[in-house]
């Protein structure tokens, strides 16, 4: 369903180039939970990006359904559901008026539109706020429309970059919960998170990025095998006292920090 | 069934993309509509702007404008005659003539006014000028400014003065008269012969170019068109004069002369009305603009609407009908705003004359504005779609706001009428028209060009606007400091950042405007010192052109062999290089030949012709004080130097860091186009006639540089190009003593010509088959 073959992306900044993704490969399936998990600047956005057809890849390419994103941009588009952490809400429309504008730029007809609205606002929980304005929303319920605004396509990918940013507790359990429903319904979902225990809960395979590079990639079992260790934050800890061991990689370890990727 | 088909998917396709872009332009315009910051700027400003500018007005400067336009101080309209005939028998003529026209206009004036008694009339006196004082008549004129009557613009001339060239100006043309006298219309009088009965006496207007000219020339037509109309023969024939049932007119236009200061009593307070109503719409506009590009990504909407399945450039078009229909808004509501109060405040007449505002010359400005405000709402979102933040757009917008206070301060000048290039001049065409309008002087072919270049205008700027919209160098790229632009890289740089060659750029626009001013001063000064003169201008080329790329260079570690392209070319682009410099020049010549004939269409002949004379006098000027130098020195200052320094800034720093980020040939046509625009700066104006030739020129050095990936067989074209036309003015007077060499004034031979043409076009031809010199190396 979502192919990445040899991804990579070299950035830039100042006076130097960065190499924020190196030759990133993987597959997700459909019906299941891909995360793409790293430190902040290992390079998980930029790829998110890169298969959206947002960034043009520098090598290699994303295929969703057999759609390159290089080739057909639009075509991706229309088959992918995107939430991003930074993803603003129109502060001056109604959630109900937001969600039908992007319900008409998808091509769903008027009636399909508020119908979908309903169901949506129902399942994530925020029914009462249809008609207010989303600048008197707050964080969790602006992610909260965000999500539907996403699915008011039905799309059968889902790309979540940390969607659960800024979220307390109780919005981030909302938010999962929807996800491992999404899952059950056949999506092929990329989950970007910090939040460890939970993706170790609801993801089914992992893509362990680090500084550009897909250090560990597979189910959990087999990275519990390549790494010796039995949990995500064990094994993160442990990857970046590696990284942060080798001399080479201190200074450009932080530099790409730096940078949006 | 098949041609249905498809045409059934092309119709709802496009019927598609127009629901969409309506659905998507009534979302953006609700998203703007219901912000209060649109309301204040909309609806407000036009509410509370104006009643108090008219209080401001009225109260402070109001005694000083009717003092100007109302009653103390009327206009006089000032008249040359010439005649074919002696002074005794044109003067009486002439009398009788002035006599005429003050009758006919007291009675049109009288015949206008539709109730009550006629304006009182305050006599005057049509005099001859002092000058020929004897003949000095004293007939009745104008009133001072029938600002009761409604007529519609001859009321401005309360008297009209008639002058009689001084004796040392017989010979000169009317023209010349008009000129040297600073009045306002010459009547050229030509009677006809003692034994031709039936012709008419021959009446030729020549008017100068200036508001007060024009309407010097209308009232004068007007007048006589009247006066032939009331079939005024007999008394002619009293006066010993055929004339018959007819006065004939030509009216010609003359070039102002261009070092004479403004009429003060030509100064329009209408100039005023478009350039208020113009700031104010773009006022309106200016907050959407940002909020609807660089607010969206600083919202984090942006990011969102680009992951949509939607084509940019409907995103785009949305929201610069959003963008157009509230400074439309704005637009109307200022005018609403403006001509409620002027009509609250009765500033009608002080601002429009006795005429005041119609409800045509309302519906034609607001026409105007639509046109205006969408060229300016497409600038701003081209603009404002280069912002990564809100800050940012703001920063960018209010230098182009100032800036267009500039075209909107030179359409005030009354002088400026709207010809020639200002017709095609972004908002000077529109203000000068809009002054037209008010005028009810509007001439159509400039019109339409105004019109349609303004249109144009707005297409390539949505153009423009959707190729950088939502870009991920905007998208995703942070925003650079000041330090980061000083800053001096670990790494050599094989090329300039284009922030450090636009930094060069802006750096040398200033250098080189305080540079040619003090070279300017320093020509008054070192005028017996020409050499001393020519050396500081080589210094100056060679310092800024050459000096200062360098130094960014040095701070920005930028390698001069990839960042300058000096690196050394193949042998075989120096052949064609050579031939090229010594050949261009006849065809460039004939081309400015050529653009002069064009610019004839636009300015008229005259003025075309004072152009052409101005600069060739400037250039003989030049070429007189530099036979004084040594041949080493000339070639040195006027060559050598320049043709380098040149190329090491424009086809060297400007165009290497353009290749680096798009396309050749718009890497070559913007360095060509800054080539020209540095041509035409000069102490006292911008010479625009050295914009197009020196920009083609630039194509062509653009064009060797880009193939041969080196700037030295373009340095040595430029050198040799320009040493041809130093050294054909150098050794002119030898030269013209050759019986096969033009004499001064001549066109290029043809038997020059077509050589050149072909030579050069065989040049370009190797030039585009040889082997491309080495490609640029990265060397980060």
């Amino acid at each position: 369903m979502i192919t990445a073959h040899e991804l990579t992306k070299t950035f830039q900044v100042r006076d130097n180039h960065f190499v924020a993704v190196d030759h990133v490969s993987f597959e997700v399936q459909p019906g299941t939970v891909f995360g793409l998990l790293g430190p902040n600047g290992a390079g998980k956005t930029t790829t998110m990006r890169m298969i959206l057809g947002l960034l043009p890849a520098d090598q290699g390419y994303a295929e969703i359904s057999g759609v390159r994103s290089d080739h057909d941009p639009d075509g991706v588009k229309r088959q992918v559901g995107f939430v991003s952490a930074s993803a603003g809400v129109y502060q001056w429309l109604t959630a109900r008026e937001m969600l039908e504008f992007f319900g008409d730029i998808y091509g769903l007809a008027p009636d399909q539109s508020n119908a979908q609205i309903d169901a949506l606002a129902r399942l994530l929980n925020f029914e009462r706020i249809l008609s207010s304005r989303c600048t008197t929303l707050s964080t969790g319920e602006k992610q909260r429309v965000n999500l539907a605004r996403a699915l008011m396509h039905d799309p059968p990918v889902m790309i979540l970059d940390e969607p659960t940013l800024g979220l307390d507790v109780v919005g981030s359990q909302v938010i999962f919960d929807y996800i491992d429903l999404l899952k059950d319904r056949g999506k092929a979902i990329i989950l970007c998170t910090h939040r460890l225990e939970q993706a170790q809960r609801i993801c089914s395979e992992f893509g362990l990025l680090h500084q550009g590079k897909m250090v560990n990639n597979g189910s959990l079992a087999q990275l519990r095998d390549e790494t010796g260790q039995q949990d995500l934050v064990s094994m993160f800890i442990e990857l970046i006292r590696q990284s942060e061991n080798q001399p080479e990689n201190r200074g450009a370890a932080r530099t790409v920090s730096g940078v949006a990727c | 069934m098949l041609d249905d088909t498809k045409r059934n998917v092309v119709n709802r396709s496009r019927s598609s993309w127009f629901s969409r872009l309506k659905r998507l332009t009534s979302k953006e315009l609700r998203e703007t509509l219901r912000d209060r910051r649109t309301i204040v700027t909309l609806i407000l400003m036009p509410l509370l702007v104006y009643p108090i500018l008219s209080l401001v007005f009225r109260t402070v400067l109001m005694s000083t404008l009717e003092e100007t336009l109302g009653g103390n101080k009327p206009a006089v309209l000032n008249i040359a005659f010439s005649s074919n005939l002696s002074d005794p028998q044109t003067v009486p003529f002439v009398r009788m003539l002035a006599s005429q026209i003050d009758q006919l206009d007291a009675q049109s004036r009288a015949d206008q006014i539709p109730a009550g008694p006629a304006a009182p009339l305050e006599k005057d006196s049509a005099t001859l000028d002092a000058r020929s004082s004897d003949d000095a008549t004293d007939a009745p004129s104008a009133d001072p400014l029938g600002m009761a009557a409604r007529r519609p613009r001859f009321a401005s001339f309360a008297t009209h003065r008639w002058f009689r060239p001084q004796e040392d100006q017989e010979g000169m043309s009317l023209s010349e008269v008009v000129l040297a006298n600073d009045v306002d219309l010459g009547v050229g009088l030509v009677f006809p012969n003692p034994g031709e009965t039936g012709k008419p006496v021959q009446v030729s207007l020549v008017r100068r170019n200036t508001t007060n000219g024009r309407n010097a020339a209308d009232y004068f037509q007007e007048k006589l068109r009247l006066f032939n109309r009331a079939q005024l023969t007999d008394r002619l024939k009293r006066e010993g004069l055929r004339t018959d049932d007819a006065i004939g007119l030509k009216e010609v236009m003359v070039a102002v002369d261009p070092d004479a200061p403004p009429s003060t009593s030509s100064f329009s307070l209408a100039s005023l009305i478009p350039l208020v109503l113009v700031l104010m719409t773009v006022t309106g506009a200016v907050y959407p603009a940002i909020d609807l590009t660089a607010g969206e990504r600083e919202r984090g909407t942006l990011e969102t609407l680009m992951a949509a399945p939607v084509p940019k450039v409907s995103i785009l078009m949305a929201k610069f009908f959003a963008v157009w229909t509230v400074a439309i808004f704005t637009a109307l509501l200022n005018m609403i705003g403006m001509a409620a109060t002027v009509w609250t405040f009765q500033f009608e007449k002080i601002l429009l004359g006795p005429g005041g505002f119609s409800l045509l010359v309302i519906v034609k400005i607001f026409g105007l504005l639509v046109l205006f405000s969408a060229f300016f709402s497409a600038l701003m979102l081209a603009v404002t779609s280069f912002a990564r933040s809100f800050k940012e757009a703001q920063a960018y917008l209010i230098p182009i706001i100032l800036l267009s206070m500039g075209p909107g301060l030179m359409a005030m000048n009354p002088a400026m009428t709207l010809s020639g290039v200002y017709c095609v001049t972004p908002m000077v065409n529109v203000l000068l028209l809009g002054r037209d309008v008010i005028n009810h002087d509007v001439q159509w072919v400039p019109a339409l060009l105004a019109v349609s270049s303004t249109a144009l205008y707005a297409l390539l700027a949505i153009q423009f606007a959707a190729n950088r919209f939502g870009g991920d160098d905007v998208l995703y790229a942070s925003q650079g400091t000041l330090g980061e632009l000083l800053s001096r890289p670990k790494k050599t740089q094989s090329h300039f950042s284009t922030a450090a060659a636009m930094f060069g750029l802006a750096l040398l626009l200033p250098i080189n405007l305080v540079a040619i001013g003090a070279l300017g001063r320093m020509a008054k000064v070192l005028e017996s010192q020409y050499a001393t003169w020519a050396l500081l201008m080589m210094s100056f080329t060679f310092l800024s052109f050459f000096c200062v790329p360098w130094l960014i260079a040095l701070v920005r570690r930028v390698d001069l062999s990839s960042g300058f392209a000096s690196r050394w070319p193949s042998l075989g682009f120096w052949g064609p290089a050579i031939l090229l410099g010594l050949f261009m020049w006849p065809i460039l010549a004939s081309f400015v030949d050529q653009w002069y004939r064009v610019s004839e269409l636009f300015i008229g002949a005259d003025m075309a012709a004072a152009r052409r004379d101005m600069l060739v006098e400037l250039t003989q000027d030049q070429v007189v004080k530099f036979r004084q130098l040594p041949v080493a020195v000339v070639a040195l200052a006027f060559s050598i130097v320049p043709a380098i320094c040149e190329e090491w800034f424009f086809r060297g720093m400007i165009m290497q860091t353009l290749l680096k980020k798009g396309a050749a040939w718009k890497a070559i046509l913007v360095s060509a186009a800054l080539f020209g625009f540095f041509h035409t700066l000069s102490q006292s104006t911008l010479s625009m006639d050295r914009l197009l030739p020196t920009t083609l020129m630039g194509i062509l050095l653009g064009y060797v540089c880009y193939r041969s990936n080196s700037i030295w067989p373009g340095a040595v074209l430029h050198m040799l190009h320009n040493g041809c036309l130093v050294f054909l003015g150098y050794f002119q007077p030898q030269l013209s003593q050759l019986s096969w060499f033009p004499a001064e004034g001549e066109n290029v031979p043809a038997t020059w010509l077509v050589p050149a043409v072909v030579v050069s076009i065989v040049a370009v031809g190797i030039i585009s088959i040889l082997k491309p010199g080495e490609k640029v190396v990265s060397v980060a």
